[in-house]
């Protein structure tokens, strides 16, 4: 016990009081160092968006750019690296609102402020985010030449980088899909989402290779494949589109009847009718959510008999949402024979007030 | 014979102090550098996505933001304003007027162009009956629909109602006085997006309003609290929010998602029975049962943290009402382990059974009383003369420090991250309430968890009370 005790008042208390006390003085410095700066910084900051903003609009020629410019880097403290990426970050927003020429030139101040070096620096950095933090970069400003370093990570073992590598090589590539084999079976809704936003912002040709895709044994492959179609409004392949709705990945079967009601595959009326009663209520309910757009005489007499001895409050729901688009004179003579029904015809006419 | 029987008994309590001690400091230890390390993995990994790119697009998850409100005519039109002004491409706000004795619905009514609408209610969470629905006739207002209900005395019916009127996948639980940051919705959905294992629900910061500067329902200006109560919640947010909760997050432990602001996915919620209108604590038991059913579903699943102040509310800010809210909420601490109690160290509820529970249990529950338990020991130690006077101080200056050193750790990791106080002054104030906390703020909070669990287990009636809110003060006003 006296040995404990000897321990906590020479050693153990002395410890823990020089750490509570370097915290709290580090809290307070952290902060005063941080109001102390502020100014400058703000300064900085407003000089920084002033400069581009006018180097990007005014279309100054290569002299006089290269002039302005290593005046600004003299201004300003380039080295630090809070600096580089403020001016990326800025960079980075006015790209996203501007286009054509103007775009360019943000570009061309990027490769001058030797900012495609500290982005570079960020890929080859051994942390995983920073690896990710310099794609982006090199993706959101179009840097062209960083494909070759981006190429290396197209296979990477981690997913997030490789995710982020195979979605910036098809922004900057313009459409080289030349990983998509190496997709993994499962993939997040977020990577779908980049593929779909890089085939909109970068304007990417429809894949050669999309009528093999839609062959492919990879659920993720048939899926990108999928979404693709509905995005380029390719309907060559709507034979195997709907041979899809027999496929067992359900996440996969939700995208396919999607797809069907986007791309208006009319012709898929009849299969979607026969899986209709085998499948879960999930996706008897985005079935139903198609045949309102495709949907013809063959789904209204499917409706009329479905409705009146649905059970399941949610399908007929939807049933009559869907037959009230479809044909509402014959939902009115449902409803009037059914007050369950009626209050259902109610439920969906008067939402949309 | 007597001295020395209690002589012995004093000396295993003490070992039970010690070993307790030791567990609760190599745990907390252990919390805090799984919370830096998921908060720096969180704020790293923010290029994985661009928010921008997630509002684009056509495939983003559609959210209903539920708010139940009962009798809050003062401030509700600001409110669903406030509500209405969030940023997201697909969602939806339902209003609860939990049976309001003022004039909360005919004000929603008079200022959004309210209508009655034929509205096919499907009970599926069983709540106390709904009275009819509203929708506007103006467009601007598409997205405001209104429940009216019987009151339920409780806001976990009033929340089950808004759930079963819901139309897309997940629903955004909050107070209807809350005020959420315009991206809010986007920042709790987008764990819902990007992860490949099922999440469950999410939850963000929360911070306190009271002395903000809000107008007509939005957020001007944040403030440190000025009243006293407020300061020492605002100190245990910081630590609650951005340390434990974090931590947990990293493990995939979490067991309460607050009831302030938490997104759910809906079908789970559903499938696990909803909000358990009379627990006190209800946003933990169902965080709970939705862990309960996942588990016996044999479903992966994941709970997320987000480490960003998203939401402010009012705190109480008088003893009377602050003890009332901690006296509640250890009641539905132990309300809740109690009835989940078949979960305790269950194999087939992994570590819901075999971490997040014990540690609730031990760290959580316990503690109170082993605090109380300490007191009485400390006197009858006094009493019969056996007390070490030396020790006693230096164990419990080393217990101090430990707390300190760990409350500046989360007020540190804050201030680096997010800088959410307006001046070093602030920070010293902040530092200052860390200190004189463990005695003027902690002996409180100690006596509410104990009268809460002497409420449980006489089993006293159970009420939710009304917090007073003082409602928005324009900073004109100030």
């Amino acid at each position: 016990m006296e040995h404990f005790i000897f321990d906590l008042k020479y050693y153990i208390i002395p410890s823990f009081l020089i750490v509570t006390l370097s915290l709290a003085i580090i809290l307070i410095l952290n902060r005063v160092y941080y109001q102390y700066n502020l100014p400058s910084r703000h300064l900085i900051i407003r000089k920084s968006e002033k400069f581009l903003t006018e180097i990007t609009l005014s279309k100054p020629d290569k002299n006089i750019l290269k002039y302005k410019i290593a005046k600004f880097k003299s201004e300003i403290p380039i080295h630090r690296t809070w600096c580089k990426e403020m001016l990326i970050d800025d960079m980075i927003r006015m790209k996203s609102n501007l286009k054509g020429q103007t775009a360019k030139n943000i570009l061309i101040i990027y490769k001058q402020l030797n900012l495609n070096h500290y982005s570079a620096s960020l890929i080859r950095d051994f942390r995983k985010y920073k690896k990710c933090e310099g794609i982006y970069h090199f993706q959101s400003l179009g840097y062209k030449p960083g494909i070759s370093l981006i190429k290396k990570y197209l296979y990477h073992p981690n997913k997030i980088i490789r995710s982020n590598a195979n979605i910036a090589y098809l922004a900057l590539s313009k459409g080289d899909w030349q990983a998509i084999n190496n997709i993994p079976v499962k993939v997040s809704i977020i990577t779908t989402i980049k593929v779909m936003d890089v085939l909109h912002s970068e304007k990417i040709p429809i894949p050669p290779q999309i009528n093999l895709w839609i062959e492919s044994e990879n659920p993720t492959i048939l899926k990108l494949a999928i979404m693709t179609m509905v995005f380029y409004n390719y309907t060559n392949k709507s034979a195997q589109i709907i041979n899809l709705l027999h496929h067992e990945d359900k996440a996969l079967k939700i995208d396919v009847i999607t797809a069907i009601q986007d791309l208006f595959l009319e012709e898929a009326e009849d299969e979607l009718i026969k899986v209709f009663p085998t499948e879960s209520i999930e996706i008897q309910i985005e079935i139903l959510d198609a045949l309102a757009v495709i949907g013809s005489e063959k789904t209204i007499a499917f409706l009329k008999n479905e409705i009146e001895k649905q059970e399941i409050k949610d399908i007929k729901l939807k049933m009559v949402f869907c037959l009230n688009k479809l044909d509402s004179i014959s939902l009115d003579v449902l409803g009037a024979h059914d007050p369950d029904t009626q209050k259902m015809i109610n439920h969906t006419r008067k939402l949309q007030l | 014979m007597t001295h020395d029987f209690l002589y012995y008994l004093i000396r295993v309590y003490d070992i039970f102090v010690a070993c307790f001690s030791i567990g609760y400091i190599s745990f907390y230890i252990f919390l805090s550098i799984l919370s830096y390390w998921a908060i720096i993995k969180h704020l790293k990994y923010q290029k994985y996505l661009e928010e921008e790119v997630l509002i684009r697009s056509n495939h983003i998850l559609g959210v209903s933001i539920v708010a139940p409100a009962f009798n809050e005519g003062v401030n509700i039109v600001y409110n669903v304003k406030s509500l209405l002004s969030l940023t997201y491409p697909k969602f939806e706000i339902i209003i609860v007027n939990d049976g309001s004795s003022d004039n909360t619905l005919e004000k929603l009514i008079t200022e959004f162009d309210l209508v009655k609408i034929d509205f096919y209610y499907q009970e599926k969470i069983v709540t106390q009956p709904v009275r009819g629905h509203y929708k506007s006739t103006n467009p601007v207002y598409s997205r405001l629909l209104i429940v009216d209900k019987i009151n339920g005395k409780s806001k976990a019916d009033a929340s089950n109602a808004g759930i079963n009127s819901s139309q897309y996948p997940l629903f955004l639980c909050t107070d209807v006085d809350c005020i959420l940051k315009s991206n809010t919705i986007l920042k709790l959905a987008k764990p819902f997006m990007e992860n490949e294992t099922r999440v469950i629900a999410t939850g963000a910061g929360i911070r306190i309003s009271n002395s903000c500067d809000i107008k007509e329902g939005f957020l001007y200006k944040v403030h440190y609290p000025k009243e006293w109560y407020p300061r020492f919640q605002e100190l245990e947010y910081v630590r609650s929010f951005l340390f434990g909760r974090m931590a947990w997050s990293q493990i995939n432990g979490l067991l309460l998602v607050s009831g302030g602001l938490g997104m759910f996915d809906k079908d789970i919620v559903i499938k696990a029975g909803g909000y358990w209108h009379q627990s006190l604590g209800e946003d933990m038991e169902l965080i709970t049962r939705m862990r309960k059913y996942m588990h016996d579903a044999k479903e992966d699943f994941l709970i997320k943290y987000i480490p960003e102040s998203l939401c402010w509310t009012e705190v109480p800010s008088t003893r009377e009402i602050f003890l009332r809210q901690r006296i509640r909420w250890a009641r539905g601490l132990v309300q809740t382990l109690y009835l989940h109690r078949k979960m305790f160290l269950n194999p087939k509820y992994g570590r819901t059974g075999f971490l997040i529970l014990p540690f609730f249990f031990s760290f959580e529950f316990l503690v109170p009383i082993v605090e109380f338990t300490g007191i009485i020991t400390l006197i009858a130690s006094f009493v019969f003369g056996i007390i070490n006077f030396q020790f006693l101080f230096l164990i419990s200056f080393l217990v101090y420090l430990f707390y300190l050193s760990i409350t500046i750790i989360s007020i540190l990791i804050d201030e680096v991250l997010y800088k959410s106080y307006a001046s070093y002054k602030e920070l010293i104030t902040l530092i200052g309430m860390a200190i004189i906390e463990p005695f003027v703020y902690h002996p409180i909070t100690i006596y509410a968890s104990l009268k809460g669990y002497w409420h449980f287990f006489r089993k006293k009636e159970q009420k939710w009370g009304v917090m007073v809110r003082k409602g928005f003060e324009s900073p004109a006003k100030k």
